[in-house]
């Protein structure tokens, strides 16, 4: 492959001939439905405050995968299994006096990460995969995986579409929501298990890095550029439709592994865009 | 103490209910009903389970022991402490009063004529019908607690419950507040539930007080309750009642012995 060094950078992010490569194409496919789908539902992740609980459910995720190639299950089934069940248990009201939420989600992706370590080292077929599983394989996205996340991605966008002002109230207060006669369980369950089908799903398909940036950064990006909740999902969607290609042509001629070289394209619109609304704030 | 006075419909009643979240009561044996147009204050210090009595009316806290008895399909307008909310969310005035409505249409239901309608006019009756596109967070602490009743009314609610409205205003914003609050309750004939712990805010406005002490409950119409001696008892304090061109003001005298001579 060629290196960074021989080519520009702006050609390295923005050319899009490398997509006539096949394998490419369909890393750009993956790419693009398991990032778009991650950005939409990361806005209400960063709006909920439970970006760590992100971080932990990849990790579930990452550790079902691990989990079903040990056993020999369905590595897809098993780490949607174990997202969800993850997701749920730190969805229910509960009051946590001693121990602290953030400390127990602690408590969950440490013990995800080590175990899943422990179940790749054990298991000589799984460690590619386990190599994957962190830094990504949406080089090796196949037809079926990519079938997959369009499916996972429709459903999500098609709940979303349907319950978007259900889904929003229950968020921002839950409390008020319940007393009007809303099924806040209903709703908090079609949230969790959204988001732990998507990750699970993406996941598998493009590491936990690629994944958990696609949940932040789109986000954080749309958050600093709209004041709309509608325009913010929008911009989220479109942040990951224009970093995922230019992620994955950068990864291509620099010769970077995708997941990391994606997150390194997302951090860096992030930085660009703060710095411009900076630069706007000052000069109005 | 056992409150058996209305003669009106009664919406709400309370059979030796005890509260709590699993370490004891918070508050016990209250014993007591809400009648249709009511004006209920239910005063206490911080963390005496006044909010507690309202997630009790809400359902959302089981009594153990004793009943509540709730009209069926009776609808609660919920205004819960604003500072509960998180204002990460980017939402606009609009955004949130139409939340209002949610509980009146189905999930795949677009708001109709008629929900828009009583959408503009929660909006109007709560005076920030200008601020419709404004973002909530950019408003300012008495702008927020309007949107948030304009949301409780667009429920159409039979009764409003509002936990300290008047929390973190100054004393034109309690003013215009509890004024709001009052009109809704003429106007409107909705029967309000409100809980504070300002003394000063409640007993302008409310017909009839309800004081939570040592877990307990007592209740008394609005000018019973106004009596020194009484208040220097509950609050351990010496009270002093004035009356300043049709106010009440509740002020200490000082003398932190009162209530035991």
């Amino acid at each position: 492959m060629p290196v960074l060094s021989e080519t520009p950078l702006s050609y390295a992010l923005f050319s899009m001939d490398v997509f006539t490569e096949p394998f490419l194409r369909y890393a750009l496919f993956a790419g693009l439905l398991a990032g778009s789908v991650c950005a939409f539902l990361g806005v209400y992740v960063v709006l909920r405050r439970i970006v760590f609980l992100g971080v932990a459910l990849s990790e579930a995720a990452a550790l079902g995968v691990a989990l079903g190639l040990f056993v020999g299950w369905r590595p897809e089934a098993a780490a949607f299994g174990l997202t969800l069940v993850t997701a749920l248990l730190f969805s229910l009201p509960g009051r946590y006096q001693i121990l602290s939420k953030e400390s127990l989600i602690g408590w969950a992706y440490v013990v995800a990460t080590g175990i899943s370590i422990i179940l790749i080292a054990k298991n000589p077929s799984a460690e590619a995969h386990g190599l994957d599983v962190v830094s990504g394989s949406l080089l090796y996205a196949s037809r079926s995986e990519i079938l997959q996340l369009a499916a996972v991605a429709g459903v999500v966008f098609l709940t979303f579409i349907s319950l978007h002002r259900f889904f929003l109230f229950v968020s921002f207060d839950k409390e008020t929501a319940r007393s009007m006669g809303l099924k806040t369980t209903f709703y908090e369950f079609a949230f969790y298990a959204c988001l732990g089908l998507s990750i699970s799903l993406a996941m598998k398909t493009a590491g936990i890095l690629f994944v958990f940036a696609s949940l932040i950064i789109p986000a954080m990006i749309s958050l600093r550029l709209f004041r709309r909740i509608r325009l913010i999902l929008l911009g989220a969607v479109a942040v990951a439709v224009i970093t995922v290609p230019a992620g994955i042509s950068f990864s291509f001629h620099a010769d970077l592994p995708t997941g990391p070289a994606v997150v390194c394209v997302y951090a860096a619109l992030f930085v660009i865009v703060s710095c411009g609304k900076g630069l706007y704030s000052l000069l109005r | 103490m056992r409150n058996n006075q209305h003669s009106t419909e009664i919406l709400i009643e309370f059979r030796d209910v005890s509260l709590g979240y699993g370490r004891g009561p918070v508050v016990r044996d209250l014993t007591f009903s809400i009648g249709k147009g009511d004006f209920l204050g239910i005063i206490g210090p911080n963390g005496s389970g006044k909010t507690t009595i309202l997630r009790a009316i809400l359902g959302g806290v089981k009594p153990s022991p004793g009943a509540i008895n709730v009209r069926p399909g009776l609808k609660f307008g919920y205004v819960m402490q604003r500072q509960s909310l998180d204002e990460i969310f980017p939402l606009t005035v609009l955004d949130v009063v139409s939340m209002g409505r949610l509980g009146n249409v189905g999930a795949l239901r677009r708001f109709s004529r008629s929900d828009l309608d009583t959408i503009d006019h929660s909006l109007s009756i709560t005076g920030i019908a200008d601020l419709r596109r404004k973002s909530y967070r950019d408003l300012s602490g008495g702008q927020k607690q309007r949107v948030l009743v304009a949301r409780a009314l667009a429920f159409e609610p039979d009764v409003l419950l509002l936990d300290e409205p008047t929390n973190d205003l100054d004393i034109q914003g309690e003013e215009q507040i509890m004024r709001l609050i009052r009109d809704i309750h003429l106007s409107l004939g909705v029967t309000i539930i409100l809980v504070s712990h300002l003394l000063n805010v409640v007993f302008n406005y409310v017909r009839r007080v309800m004081f939570l002490k040592d877990k307990r409950l007592r209740i008394y119409n609005k000018e019973d309750a106004l009596r020194p001696e009484l208040l220097s008892e509950i609050y351990e304090t010496s009270l002093q009642v004035a009356n300043v061109d049709g106010r009440f003001i509740i002020v200490p005298t000082g003398d932190n012995n009162a209530s035991s001579q």
